[in-house]
C-alpha cells in the first residue's frame, strides 16, 4: 500500500517537473482522481446490467416472434408488439456504448438507424438475398426500426398486416424476414455482451488519459450519443433544425406514439450514466462523471470561473431537458405537425447540455473530442 | 494491486521518456518560429494557405437577401434565399450564389455554444410575417391606430402592424445570430479548431485533402472570413493592407458596424487594428503550434466584436428616444427596429469565458414583454437610470459589459 502511494507521488513529482510548456498535454491524467473506481462502477453497475436487461427483453421479443410465426393471429401479433416496445425502451440504455466489439460490428447502426429503408426491406423480402452482417447498405434495413415497420407498418390496420404474413404460405417471405431480423439482433447483442464480460477487467484497468484509454472512449461515446443520438436524431432532425420539417424521421415512426417515451428513456439513461446511478437499483448512486467533476471542483483543479459548479449545471441541464420533453405529445409526429416550437424548445434545452458536456466537461477532464463537427465550409 | 503498481511504474517511466520532447531534440531540424506578419497572409511552399470562399459566398448572398427584404418579395423567394431548396442555395439573381451548399439559414444560430432552434425559427417566422402581412400593404400608409401594416408616410420604412420594420429586426438579428456567432462561438472556439484529429494534424502539418492548409488553419480562416469576406460593388475583397487601419465596412452585417465603431468619431477608434492584429497573431500561433496563444487571441476577438453589438444596441435605443423627442416618428420606428435586432444579437456575444454578456433568457423576456408592440412602448423600460428600482435596458446593457470588466465607451 505504501509503495503504491509513493508511486503516485513519483508520478506527481514527475509531472510537476516535466516541461512547463507541456503540462496541459493529454498524455496522462494528472489529477490523481481514481479513474478505476469510476470505470468499475460504470461497467459493473451500469453497462453490463443494462446490456443484460436488454438481452432479456430481446429474448422475450424473440420468443413472442416465434409464437407468432407458429400461430399467426392478431393476439400473437399484439404480444410481439408489446415485447417490442419493452425491448426498444431497454435499448435506449445501451446505444451510447458504441465501444469495443460493438463498434467493430457497427452494432448501434445495425440496431437503430431510422428512418428505416422500406424499399431495401421490401426488396430483401422479394429477393430473399441479403447480407445483414457485412453490407453497409443493409444497416438501415434491420434492427428496431425494421421490426417497427414489419409489425406496425406493412399495411393499414392489424388485419391487413396479418394478411401479409398469412398470404405467403408457400414461400413465407415476410415471415422469414421477420425471423432473420430478430435472429441477427439477438446474435449481435449476445456477442456484445460476451465482449463486456470477457473484457471487463482490461477495460477498467485502462486508467490513462490517451485517446484509446477507456474513460476517454467512454466519455466521447457518451457525449456523442447525447449530441447526435438523442439531440439530433430524436428531436432536431424531425423538428427540422437542419432542414425542413421531417416528421417521418421520428424514432418508431410506425408506432409513433412511443416516440416521446423512447426519447425520455434515452435522456434518463444519459443522466444515470453521468451520475453513476446503478442500473438495477435506482436508489444507489455510485461513482460517476458527476463525482469526477465534483472532485476537480473541490480540489480547485481549475481556477476558471467557467468550471465552478459545472457538475450541478449539467444536472440542471438534464432536468430542464426532461421538463421540456414532458410538455410534448406522446406522438412526436403530432407534436411536429401541430406545434413544432415546443420541439425546438426541447432541442434548445438539450443543446445546453451539449455545451456543458462537450465544451466544458471534456475540456476540464482533459479529454479530446474524437469526432468531427461536420459543419465547416 | 500489483497490476496497478506495475502500471504506474510503467506510466512513470513512459512519462519520463516522453516529457519535454518538444523542448530539445526533435531529431529533424528545428522548425523556425513564424514572426507575426503585418497582414493576414500566410503561405506554405510558396502558395497561400488562406481560404474562406464559403464565407464570401454567404456574405454575398446576404446582400441580395437584404435587398429582397426591402422589396415586395414573395415567401417562396425569401424562403429559398434564406433556407435554400432541397439543401442547395437558391433564389439569387447572381447565379454564382445558387446551387451551392452555402446557405445562410443553416449557419444562423448554429454554433455549439449558442445555437438555438427557437431563434432560427424566429427568422423563419419573420419571413412569413413580412410576406403575409407587410408585402400585401407595401404601398399603403401605415396606420398605428388601426393596427394596419404599411409604409410610414414620408419614409421608405415598411412596418408591420406592431410598428416594427422587419428587415431591420431580421438583419440586425443576423449580425449576432449569423456573423458574430459563427466567428466567436464557432470557428474561433476549440469545439471547431480542435475537433477530431485537428491538433495532431496541425502539429504534424498534415494538410486537409488536396488543400494547402491544415484543418485548424482553415477553421480560423473561416472565422476571419465572416468578418472580412464581403465583396465591394466591383467584386473586390477586403484590402488586406489596410484592413486593420481602415476596415471596409462593406455589407449589411457585422463588418458594417465594426467599421462605424472603429472610425475616428466612433465609439472605440482603433478597434479595427486590435481585432485585425488578433486575427493575424492567432493564425500565426496556429502555424507555430502554440494553442494557448491562439486561444488568447481568440479571447480578444470574442470580447471586442461582442462590444460592437453592445455599442449599437445602446446607440439605437438612445437614437429612438432622440427621434421620438424630435417628433420624427417614422425614424423612431426605424431606430427601435434596429435596437430590437442588436438586443437580439446580444445573446450571441462571448465574454472570452464562453458566456454571453447578457443572459439569453433575460434578452428574450425583455423583447417579448416590452418590445413586441412598438406602438405601446414605454420609454422608461429603456431609459430608467441604473439607480432606479427597475433600471432601463440602456443601463442594463451598459452594466452587463462593465460588470465583466469590458465597459462600453
Amino acid at each position: 500500500m505504501s509503495s503504491h502511494k509513493y508511486n503516485f507521488l513519483f508520478i506527481f513529482l514527475l509531472l510537476i517537473f516535466s516541461c512547463s510548456e507541456n503540462n496541459n498535454d493529454n498524455s496522462s491524467s494528472s489529477d490523481n482522481y481514481n479513474r478505476q473506481a469510476l470505470l468499475d462502477n460504470l461497467v459493473s453497475n451500469i453497462i453490463i446490467p443494462a446490456h443484460d436487461n436488454h438481452m432479456q427483453h430481446l429474448n422475450d421479443l424473440q420468443s413472442h416472434i416465434n409464437t407468432f410465426i407458429s400461430e399467426k393471429t392478431i393476439s400473437n401479433l399484439q404480444l410481439v408488439r408489446s415485447s417490442f416496445i419493452d425491448s426498444y425502451l431497454a435499448w435506449q440504455h445501451i446505444e451510447m456504448f458504441n465501444i469495443g466489439y460493438a463498434e467493430e460490428i457497427f452494432y448501434a447502426r445495425k440496431m437503430n438507424i431510422y428512418p428505416t429503408n422500406t424499399i431495401t426491406i421490401e426488396n430483401n423480402i422479394q429477393d430473399q438475398v441479403y447480407d445483414l452482417d457485412n453490407d453497409p447498405y443493409q444497416y438501415s434495413a434491420q434492427g428496431y426500426p425494421a421490426i417497427d415497420y414489419m409489425i406496425y407498418g406493412l399495411d393499414d390496420g392489424d388485419e391487413a398486416i396479418l394478411v401479409k404474413y398469412l398470404s405467403d404460405i408457400t414461400n413465407e417471405t415476410y415471415t422469414n424476414y421477420l425471423n432473420d431480423l430478430i435472429i441477427k439482433m439477438v446474435a449481435n447483442s449476445q456477442s456484445v455482451i460476451e465482449y463486456w464480460s470477457s473484457n471487463n477487467s482490461n477495460f477498467t484497468n485502462s486508467t490513462g488519459n490517451t485517446a484509446s484509454s477507456s474513460l476517454n472512449m467512454l466519455v466521447n461515446d457518451f457525449v456523442y450519443y447525447y449530441e447526435k443520438g438523442l439531440r439530433a436524431n430524436k428531436i432536431g432532425i424531425p423538428a427540422g433544425y437542419w432542414s425542413g420539417l421531417l416528421p417521418q424521421n421520428v424514432e418508431a415512426v410506425y408506432k409513433q406514439d412511443i416516440s416521446k417515451a423512447l426519447a425520455m428513456e434515452a435522456l434518463t439513461a444519459c443522466q444515470n450514466f453521468f451520475l453513476g446511478r446503478h442500473f438495477e437499483s435506482s436508489d444507489t448512486v455510485g461513482e460517476g462523471l458527476y463525482d469526477y467533476l465534483a472532485y476537480l471542483d473541490d480540489t480547485n483543479y481549475s481556477d476558471s470561473q467557467m468550471f465552478i459548479g459545472l457538475e450541478d449545471d449539467i444536472v440542471d441541464a438534464f432536468d430542464n431537458s426532461m421538463e421540456k420533453l414532458e410538455l410534448l405529445n406522446d406522438n412526436f409526429v403530432i407534436q411536429i405537425n401541430t406545434d413544432n416550437l415546443k420541439m425546438l424548445e426541447a432541442f434548445d434545452a438539450i443543446q445546453v447540455g451539449v455545451v456543458r458536456l462537450k465544451t466544458n466537461m471534456m475540456s476540464i477532464l482533459g479529454i479530446s473530442v474524437d469526432y468531427f463537427d461536420a459543419d465547416g465550409d | 494491486m500489483k497490476n496497478l503498481i506495475r502500471l504506474s511504474m510503467f506510466l512513470s517511466l513512459a512519462m519520463f521518456m516522453f516529457s519535454c520532447d518538444n523542448d530539445d531534440d526533435n531529431n529533424d531540424s528545428v522548425v523556425p518560429t513564424l514572426e507575426i506578419p503585418d497582414t493576414y497572409e500566410f503561405t506554405r511552399n510558396g502558395s497561400s494557405t488562406v481560404s474562406f470562399s464559403g464565407q464570401v459566398t454567404r456574405l454575398s448572398q446576404s446582400d441580395e437577401l437584404y435587398g429582397a427584404l426591402n422589396d415586395p418579395s414573395d415567401f417562396e423567394t425569401l424562403d429559398a434565399m434564406f433556407n435554400g431548396v432541397d439543401g442547395s442555395s437558391a433564389g439569387f439573381s447572381n447565379d454564382d450564389l445558387n446551387g451551392t451548399s452555402k446557405i445562410i439559414g443553416s449557419k444562423t444560430s448554429a454554433s455549439t455554444l449558442q445555437g438555438s432552434a427557437v431563434d432560427r425559427q424566429a427568422f423563419n417566422d419573420m419571413i412569413t410575417e413580412y410576406t403575409s402581412e407587410v408585402v400585401p400593404n407595401f404601398d399603403l400608409p401605415y396606420d398605428a391606430n388601426a393596427n394596419v401594416a404599411g409604409v410610414y408616410p414620408g419614409t421608405s420604412y415598411r412596418l408591420n402592424a406592431a410598428g416594427q420594420e422587419i428587415d431591420q429586426l431580421f438583419f440586425k438579428g443576423l449580425i449576432g445570430a449569423f456573423t458574430l456567432d459563427q466567428i466567436i462561438n464557432n470557428y474561433l472556439h476549440p469545439n471547431q479548431l480542435d475537433s477530431g484529429d485537428n491538433i495532431v494534424n496541425n502539429d504534424d502539418d498534415v494538410l486537409d485533402g488536396d488543400s494547402n492548409y491544415t484543418k485548424m488553419e482553415h477553421k480560423w480562416d473561416e472565422g476571419f472570413g465572416y468578418l472580412y469576406g464581403h465583396l465591394d460593388e466591383m467584386g473586390m475583397g477586403e484590402d488586406l493592407a489596410t484592413a486593420g487601419s481602415s476596415p471596409s465596412g462593406e455589407g449589411n452585417l457585422l463588418m458594417k458596424y465594426f467599421k462605424k465603431v472603429d472610425e475616428a468619431d466612433g465609439y472605440q477608434p482603433g478597434v479595427g487594428q486590435v481585432v485585425y492584429d488578433a486575427f493575424i497573431a492567432g493564425r500565426t500561433a496556429i502555424v507555430n503550434k502554440d494553442y494557448a496563444e491562439r486561444d488568447a487571441q481568440a479571447d480578444i476577438i470574442q470580447v471586442e466584436l461582442s462590444k460592437v453589438i453592445g455599442y449599437y444596441a445602446v446607440h439605437y435605443m438612445n437614437d429612438y428616444v432622440a427621434k421620438l423627442s424630435e417628433g420624427n416618428i417614422g425614424g423612431a420606428h426605424h431606430s427601435l427596429s434596429e435596437a430590437w435586432g442588436f438586443l437580439f444579437s446580444l445573446k450571441y456575444t462571448n465574454d472570452g469565458m464562453d458566456e454571453p454578456f447578457m443572459d439569453r433568457n433575460d434578452v428574450d423576456s425583455f423583447l417579448a414583454n416590452y418590445m413586441s408592440d412598438f406602438n405601446t412602448m414605454d420609454i422608461g423600460v429603456l431609459t430608467a437610470p441604473a439607480s432606479a428600482p427597475d433600471p432601463g435596458m440602456i443601463a442594463i446593457v451598459e452594466e452587463a459589459f462593465a460588470s465583466k470588466g469590458h465597459p462600453l465607451n
